[in-house]
Formats: C-alpha cells, sequence, structure tokens
C-alpha cells in the first residue's frame, strides 16, 4: 500500500471558529464596489478640499472673459481650464464648488429622512397594534403626494435657500426608510434574542437601538443610497426650476439652469454639470447595488 | 411539604385569532387550568406534541404574556408584583433555536455580561471578569469571547445562550427545546452541561422538549400535556415505568432508541390531531385514544391523584386501575 | 443490484471556497432493501441522495466511477431521459412536506399531474390511481382531501400526500430525506409505518437518510455511517448498532439519551467533544481524527484501510472496535 502524500492539509483544530469572511474582505473582491466606491470617495474630496482645488474664487466675475471655451476647444486659453461661463466665472471652480452643494444637500436629506423614518418604522414595526396603523396611514399619505410639487409649493411659499431646501427634501423622503425599517423591525422583533433581551427586563431603548437597529443596517444602508442619489437629483430640478438653491451659489441644478439660455452656442455649460449629475447619481447608486450584493445573506 | 419556588395555580390562556381583517374573533384556549410547582434545584420536565401548549406556559412564566385565568407565584409572590429588575434576575430562558437566540450583532463577551450590563451589575471590567468566568464554566474557550455569534457553531452558541442564562444567577431557567435544534452527539453535551450546571449552581429548570427520552433522562418530575391540558404527571421514572394515561403510553411507544430493533409499532391511535380550535368533548384524547369508551365523549375527567405516590392523571380508566392491569 | 454507487464525490462552493461535502462514497441497494444512511448535520448524507437525484444545486460538481440504477449509468443519462426516471422508476421525499408541494394547486392536481405526465392516461384514470394510493397511506375521505390545499392539511397528513405522490407510479426505489424529521413522535411512528408497509408491498428499494439512530434501528436492514462526507461503517442493521466497530458510531449511539440508563440525570451522557470538521482540501486520514478519543500516531499519517470485522461489517479504522478489545482482553 502507498503511503499517501500529506503536505498541505493540517489537523482540523477541535472546536475551530469559523472564520468570518469580514464586509471589508468581500469589498475588496467586488469590482462595482471599488469602482463606484472610487469615484464617490473622490467626489466627496473634492467636495471637502474645494478650496485647495479650485484654481479661481468660483464667484469672482470677469465680463471681458465671459463664454471662454473649455480647453479642448481652444488650446490657447489655457489659464480657464473647462472655460468660463456668462459672467465670466471659472467654470471648473464653480463645479468643484457644486460638488460641496450637492453633497451637502445628499448629505443632510438622507439624514433627516433616516432619522425621522427610521424613528417611525422602528415604533411600528416593534409595537404593532394601532400605533402601526396609524404610522401605516402616515407612510401611505406621504407616499400619495407628489414629491416634486409639494416641494415646489412649499419653497415657493418660504423663499428657497439652501437651508429650506435641505429640510424640504429631507421632510419628503423618509418614505422608504420608514417602509423598510418597518418591515425589517417586524422581522428581527420575532428572533428569540429580542425575547431574551425582554425577558431580561431590558428598557425600550435597548431593545430599539441595541438589539433591532445594528440588525436592519444592511437594507438601511441601501436606502440610503438611492435617497442620496433621488435628493441630488431632486435639488438639481428644483434649482433648475428657479426655487432650489439661489444665485450665486454654485449648484449644478442652477448650472444648468443659467445655461440653458447660451446652450446652442455653448453647449459645455450644459454638458459639464450635466455629466457631473450623472456621475454622481450613478455612482451613488451603483454603491448602493454593491452592498446589496455584499450584505445579502451575509447575516444570520 | 416545603415552599416550592414557582407555583402556578391554574392557568388558563386564550388567544383570540381573527379571521381576516373585520372577521370575527375565535377564541383558542392555548392552556386549560394547568397547575405546576418546582422546587429549588427541581428539573420539571414538560413534554408533549406540537400544539399542547407547552410554548404558551414557558411565556407566561416568563412575563411574555399574561395568563387569561390564574396566577404564577415566584417565593410565595405573585410574579406580576415583581418590579421587572428582580423577575429577571429570578427567571432566565434558554430557546431552542441556537442562531436565533443571539444577536448577531454583539460580541459572546457582551452577550454574556447583557444582564449584568442591562441591570448595571458591576463595573465593565468586573462585567467582562464574570463574563469570562462563565465563559468558563459551559466550557467556552477564551478565544471564543471577542468572536461574533455568527463564527460559532450551534452547540457553542447554545452554551452562550445557557452563560447568559446563569450569569445573573437566575433561581429558575426555562429550558424551551434547548437541544432540538442540535445533532445528537452535541446534545449529549449540552445535556451534561445543564445537569452539571444545575449540580453547581443549585439552579432549578423547567424543562420543555418534544423528545420523552431527553425528558426521561434529565427531569425529576415530569408533565404530559396535551391540547393544553395536562394529562399525567409525578415523578419521571414511575411514570416512565408504568404510564397511567394512555396517551402518555403512546408517547412511550413512539420513542425509539437504537437499541430497540422491534420495528415500527403500531400506535393504535385513531384519527387525525385535532383541530385546537374545536376542541373535542368530555376527554379531550377520546377521538385518537386507543381504550376510549362511550363515556369518555360525554365527561371529562379531572387530574387525580392515584395511589400513593403523587402520580396525578386525567384519565376515565387508568391503565394502572386495578380493572385495567391483565391479571 | 438496484442501486450501485461508486467513488461519489460532490464538491460545493461555499464562500469562494470549495467544499468537499461527498468525498468518495460507495452504496449498494438491493430490491425490497432498506438502506439507511445515518450521520450527523453536515455529514454529506443530504448531498449524496442529492446526487443519485441529480439535484445537486448550482455551482456543485459531482463526480463518480460508478452511478448506476438497475444498470442505466445516471450520470450520462439526457435531462429528459433522466426525468421520465424521476417520479416514475426513482421517487424522492423531503424533510419539510410544506415546500414539497405546490401551494396554488390543490393535492388532487398535484397527484393527477404526476401520474398522467409518466403514465398519459385518461385524467379519470388518475383519479381513480389518486384515490387508491391515498387509502393505501392511511387518508381517509380521499376523495375530499383532493380538493384540498396543502395549506389545509397539517404536518403530518402533508407527509402522507407526499408518499402518495411519491407511490403514483410504483416506483422501484424510494430515496427519504429526512421524512419525519419535522413531525411529531406519534405522527412519525405512523409515517414510517406506512412507509415500511409500502415498501414490503410493491418490493420498494429504500434509501433512507436520517439522523435519528432511534429510527434506524426500527427500519434498517443495512447502515451506512457517514462522517464528514465519507462511510466510516457499512454492515447490517445488527452488526452496526449492536457491536460498532468505528469509535464515531460507538459514541454517536452512546449519545442517545435511553431508558436503560436508569437514575434521574444521574448518569452522564457519553458525548462526543468538538464539532465536525469542514474539508476544502482532499485529506484522506480519517476524517474523525480529531475528535477521536482512539486516536494513535499512525491515523495522523495514513488512510485508514477499510476491514471487514467478524460481525461483518466493513469499517475505516487502523483499530477497529472489536480488534481493540481483543487486544486488552
Amino acid at each position: 500500500m502507498t503511503i499517501p502524500a500529506l503536505t498541505t492539509p493540517s489537523l482540523p483544530e477541535e472546536e475551530t471558529l469559523t472564520v468570518r469572511l469580514g464586509f471589508w474582505r468581500k469589498a475588496i473582491a467586488h469590482r462595482t464596489f471599488l469602482f463606484s466606491g472610487a469615484i464617490l470617495l473622490a467626489i466627496t474630496l473634492v467636495a471637502i478640499f474645494a478650496p485647495m482645488l479650485a484654481p479661481y474664487d468660483p464667484y469672482a466675475q470677469n465680463i471681458a472673459m465671459r463664454l471662454k471655451p473649455p480647453f479642448w476647444h481652444d488650446a490657447n486659453v489655457a489659464e480657464h481650464l473647462l472655460g468660463t461661463d456668462q459672467l465670466g466665472r471659472d467654470y471648473l471652480s464653480r463645479l468643484i464648488y457644486g460638488a460641496r452643494i450637492s453633497m451637502t444637500i445628499a448629505i443632510g436629506a438622507t439624514l433627516m429622512s433616516a432619522i425621522i423614518g427610521i424613528t417611525l418604522g422602528l415604533v411600528a414595526g416593534y409595537f404593532g397594534g394601532w400605533i402601526d396603523t396609524a404610522i401605516s396611514t402616515i407612510i401611505t399619505t406621504r407616499l400619495s403626494m407628489p414629491i416634486i410639487l409639494i416641494a415646489l409649493a412649499v419653497v415657493a411659499l418660504i423663499g428657497p435657500s439652501l437651508q429650506v431646501v435641505i429640510v424640504v427634501l429631507g421632510l419628503l423622503l423618509w418614505d422608504q426608510f420608514a417602509v423598510v425599517t418597518r418591515v425589517a423591525t417586524q422581522q428581527v422583533a420575532a428572533r428569540d434574542y429580542v425575547t431574551a433581551a425582554r425577558v431580561l427586563g431590558s428598557s425600550l431603548a435597548h431593545i430599539l437601538f441595541r438589539e433591532i437597529l445594528p440588525n436592519i443596517r444592511a437594507p438601511l444602508m441601501v436606502v440610503a443610497t438611492v435617497e442620496m442619489a433621488h435628493a441630488v437629483l431632486l435639488e438639481a430640478a428644483l434649482s433648475f426650476l428657479g426655487l432650489g438653491v439661489q444665485a450665486p451659489l454654485p449648484s449644478w441644478g442652477l448650472m444648468l439652469s443659467e445655461a440653458k439660455t447660451s446652450m446652442f452656442f455653448s453647449p459645455w455649460l450644459i454638458v459639464l454639470p450635466g455629466a457631473c449629475l450623472f456621475i454622481l447619481a450613478l455612482a451613488i447608486n451603483l454603491v448602493g447595488d454593491a452592498l446589496r450584493d455584499l450584505t445579502a445573506g451575509g447575516r444570520g | 411539604m416545603s415552599k416550592p419556588l414557582l407555583e402556578a395555580r391554574s392557568l388558563s390562556h386564550i388567544y383570540q385569532l381573527r379571521r381576516g381583517l373585520l372577521g370575527k374573533t375565535i377564541p383558542l384556549r392555548a392552556l386549560n387550568e394547568v397547575s405546576l410547582n418546582i422546587g429549588d434545584g427541581e428539573i420539571l420536565g414538560v413534554v408533549g406534541e406540537s400544539g399542547c401548549g407547552k410554548s404558551t406556559l414557558a411565556k407566561i412564566l416568563l412575563g411574555l404574556e399574561k395568563p387569561t385565568e390564574g396566577e404564577v407565584l415566584l417565593n410565595g409572590r405573585p410574579l406580576s408584583d415583581y418590579p421587572r429588575h428582580e423577575r429577571a434576575m429570578a427567571v432566565q430562558p434558554v430557546f431552542q433555536d441556537p442562531y436565533g437566540s443571539l444577536n448577531p450583532s454583539m460580541s459572546v463577551e457582551d452577550l454574556i455580561a447583557l444582564p449584568l450590563h442591562i441591570h448595571k451589575i458591576g463595573t465593565r471590567p468586573e462585567r467582562r471578569q464574570k463574563a469570562a468566568k462563565m465563559a468558563d464554566q459551559v466550557g467556552l474557550p477564551r478565544r471564543t469571547l471577542s468572536a461574533n455569534p455568527s463564527q460559532l457553531s450551534g452547540g457553542q452558541r447554545q452554551r452562550v445562550a445557557i452563560a447568559r442564562a446563569l450569569v445573573a444567577g437566575p433561581k429558575l431557567v426555562i429550558c424551551d427545546e434547548p437541544t432540538s435544534a442540535l445533532d445528537v452527539s452535541v446534545q449529549a453535551q449540552i445535556l451534561n452541561l445543564l445537569l452539571d450546571l444545575r449540580a453547581e449552581h443549585d439552579v432549578a429548570m423547567l424543562f420543555i422538549s418534544h423528545d420523552l427520552s431527553v425528558i426521561q433522562h434529565m427531569a425529576d418530575r415530569m408533565m404530559v400535556m396535551y391540547l393544553g391540558r395536562v394529562v399525567e404527571e409525578g415523578g419521571t421514572q414511575s411514570i416512565f415505568a408504568n404510564p397511567d394515561h394512555p396517551y402518555t403510553l403512546v408517547l412511550r411507544n413512539a420513542m425509539f432508541t437504537p437499541s430497540d430493533e422491534s420495528g415500527v409499532p403500531d400506535l393504535g391511535l385513531r384519527g387525525n390531531f385535532p383541530n385546537p380550535m374545536d376542541i373535542p368533548s368530555g376527554c379531550v384524547f377520546h377521538p385518537r385514544c386507543p381504550m376510549a369508551r362511550p363515556e369518555c365523549a360525554r365527561t371529562s375527567p379531572a387530574l387525580e391523584r392515584r395511589g400513593n405516590d403523587d402520580r396525578r392523571s386525567a384519565c376515565l380508566f387508568p391503565l394502572t386501575a386495578p380493572e385495567n392491569v391483565p391479571a | 443490484m438496484l442501486l450501485q454507487v461508486r467513488d461519489l464525490k460532490v464538491t460545493l462552493q461555499d464562500q469562494g471556497q470549495r467544499l468537499r461535502a461527498v468525498r468518495g462514497v460507495d452504496l449498494d441497494l438491493a430490491a425490497g432493501e432498506t438502506l439507511c444512511v445515518v450521520g450527523e448535520s453536515g455529514c454529506g448524507k443530504s448531498m449524496t441522495a442529492l446526487a443519485l437525484m441529480q439535484l445537486l444545486p448550482r455551482g456543485a460538481e459531482l463526480s463518480s466511477s460508478k452511478l448506476q440504477f438497475d444498470g442505466i449509468e445516471l450520470s450520462k443519462l439526457s435531462r429528459h431521459k433522466l426525468s421520465a426516471l424521476r417520479g416514475r422508476r426513482i421517487s424522492m421525499i423531503f424533510q419539510e412536506p410544506m415546500t414539497a408541494l405546490n401551494p396554488v394547486f390543490t393535492i388532487g392536481d398535484q397527484l393527477r399531474a404526476v401520474y398522467r405526465r409518466h403514465t398519459g392516461v385518461s385524467s379519470a384514470e388518475a383519479q381513480a390511481r389518486a384515490i387508491e394510493v391515498l387509502e393505501s397511506v392511511g387518508l381517509t375521505n380521499a376523495e375530499l382531501r383532493m380538493k384540498q390545499f396543502p395549506h389545509q392539511l397539517s404536518g403530518g397528513l402533508r407527509q402522507r400526500v407526499l408518499i402518495a405522490m411519491a407511490l403514483m407510479c410504483e416506483p422501484e426505489m424510494i430515496i427519504c430525506d429526512e421524512p419525519t424529521t419535522a413531525l411529531d413522535a406519534t405522527t412519525q411512528a405512523q409515517i414510517l409505518r406506512i412507509l415500511k408497509e409500502a415498501q414490503s408491498a410493491r418490493k420498494m428499494g429504500m434509501l433512507f437518510i436520517t439522523h435519528d439512530l432511534g429510527v434506524v434501528a426500527r427500519i434498517a436492514d443495512r447502515v451506512a455511517v457517514m462522517y464528514a462526507g465519507r462511510i466510516v461503517e457499512h454492515g447490517s442493521r445488527a452488526a452496526v448498532l449492536r457491536s460498532p466497530a468505528h469509535p464515531y458510531t460507538k459514541g454517536l449511539i452512546a449519545s442517545v439519551p435511553r431508558p436503560q440508563d436508569g437514575g434521574t440525570g444521574s448518569k452522564r451522557l457519553a458525548s462526543i467533544p468538538g464539532n465536525v470538521p469542514a474539508f476544502h482540501h482532499e485529506d484522506p486520514r480519517c476524517p474523525f481524527l480529531s475528535r477521536c478519543p482512539k486516536r494513535m500516531s499512525i491515523c495522523t499519517r495514513e488512510a485508514p484501510p477499510v476491514r471487514q470485522t467478524e460481525a461483518g461489517q466493513q469499517v475505516a479504522c487502523h483499530l477497529p472496535l472489536d480488534a481493540q478489545e481483543a487486544l486488552t482482553a
């Protein structure tokens, strides 16, 4: 009888711990996540370090230099890489500062709607009964309202500004958070570890925020990305309609609006902020898709 | 007789089930006048099949449900009078599913120390020390303390659940099918552990199982339940040797062990499991009972003491009655 | 031989790793015989059953040097021929009767469909056959039951319907994967009786997968004990259960609580320390190595030979238990 060569396999250790493939280990192998995450990170960094990156003051007007084309049209105008707008402001600097506005609104509105939606969803899902019925009615009411029309009406009433846009969007975008939190809470609340915590006499805060919330964070992360992209696009729409961020702030949506008069003569004025919006919204949505992939079935 | 640790007096529980959104509610009697008592350090086994009310009983004793009728006394004091904190310290659960009973986003150490953390007992280092000590006692290697439950096997998870149940020094642990999700060899480890811990901590247990062989191995006394009622109770070995109630006999005959190669027995059970929403008249077991007589459909038998020992059974024609024992 | 399996291997994909679920299994099943494959969760017993039916999950790799049913090599059959065989000559019963039945069709629809697909008879004939089979598995009011939907039946009744469905075409072999695990003890006894009666009436070969040695003792003719993807012991019921030769089999039998232990909780159960290991690499050595109380140095070096014991079973162990007892005596 030949003795089989034994090289690699080691003795299986008694009572071994299963190796846990951490989130980041899996994330590093996920191409979509790496790609879209890198774009999102880059835009965030641009937003944070805008003052250092922007070659010019985004508000500085120079009528003499108005509507200069970007470098690929005219290699001689090297001082304004992406040209200038109708008031002669450096377009690159305005785009860079525009990332700040978009990210501020995306994060601010999403954070606000997350707090509202998650709280409502947790309470409805955990308590059930008439509380659930009441909150579900509120959610249904909210779902039956057209976001863009309500936002337009409210902003028109109060008067547009960056803060108003954040608050209005925050108050309108919580529905998905509430719906997802409510269903996920119902599922998790039925699990034995929540029962065990109740038997232990835990406080309500402990049950909701330590036992339930950490275990439903995966679907909530996905909702957050969807709502962020949603908020970015809504802000652009509102600004385009003149009821969002006000001039001279360099919002991408506002830049589109300002450029629409000269779009046939200076198409880059439309194309550049449009491309920025498209890339940001796409990156956020792709990150959401990747998160859904990475967290699916991972936790038991 | 000394005062029991836990005493339940004729517990009844009715769930109101609603058919559809606006339909009528239908009462479902999950428990019907169940009484029991557990002494210090005693293991009371509860055996029965699905729908017999054993899980409802556990929920009531844990304070998760309020009984429709009857009361539960812990150390002579009604359970409903206990402050949340004191009750939690005295009665602790171990659940069936080791995959669902541990919060997947906490570390093993935090899970074990949870009862101490919630009731703010000791400082954080003290709690950690206690958790480590408890882990040693239930046979969890120290390096698992920082692990996440998803890294543990089913048996290891159940050890964590047991450590959590015992860390605050309870008087009573309610074990609801603690081993039925585990493999036999792991079940043996957990059953041994529970018996060791009982001896060490003098903790009483209510041990619920559908598996008569496990109850027979673990319990000092046992209760057999059928459709929300206790049909027989008393010393485990005595009941096991000479069942009084035909249902207990059927359960014993349906218990298979590796040493018994006698083929699959005919249990003599008639019909199908009854609808719990439509409980039979008279003795609830009579439509299925292999020994039912016409009287059984009319008269509901009371849970009565037979002979000298503390055996009680609810049957009009008990198996051990002199006229039923073949000469 | 009705079924002959040689060197069956199944490899699954588990989080990007290759998990060797079945690592070289040999099985034989004769007509009218019951072979119990017993083992704990993760030992590969269910994967073996699914491999026989060619029903492995996606991403699973299957290899064997022989996988023959009645002389037909199953691994070479076309999909079409395979589905003509499944349900007609080979049937399978699963653990969870609710998921194995389609919730939107009545019991009658499903029973008739199975029969008509394989035999092409008229609906009326299929109806008559369905009633006959339902009654043979102890279902009362068969005609009425046929009009019901799966969710209207209890677990025990559903499992009877599933058995009836498996028996519709008078199969020659039936594969049961833990068919009674989800049921109450009394229902389990009734279902096992029905299965055994159906088997002896039709001279079916039955491959019964279970973790319950108590059930094995009641129904098996032969027993194969699986551990970590291998059969470690294989022989007649009497040989394996009464004089187990592999330390794993012995440990498994000893860990079942039994009345003979006598005193209440006085006796500790023998238990096997540790957990079933998962194998990601080929390892010819004994899979029980890490947990074996009788481990010797040769066990860590060489693959265990398959030996024939005095009681007649085959065991893969360097030091089977009877040889050991002979040594100590």
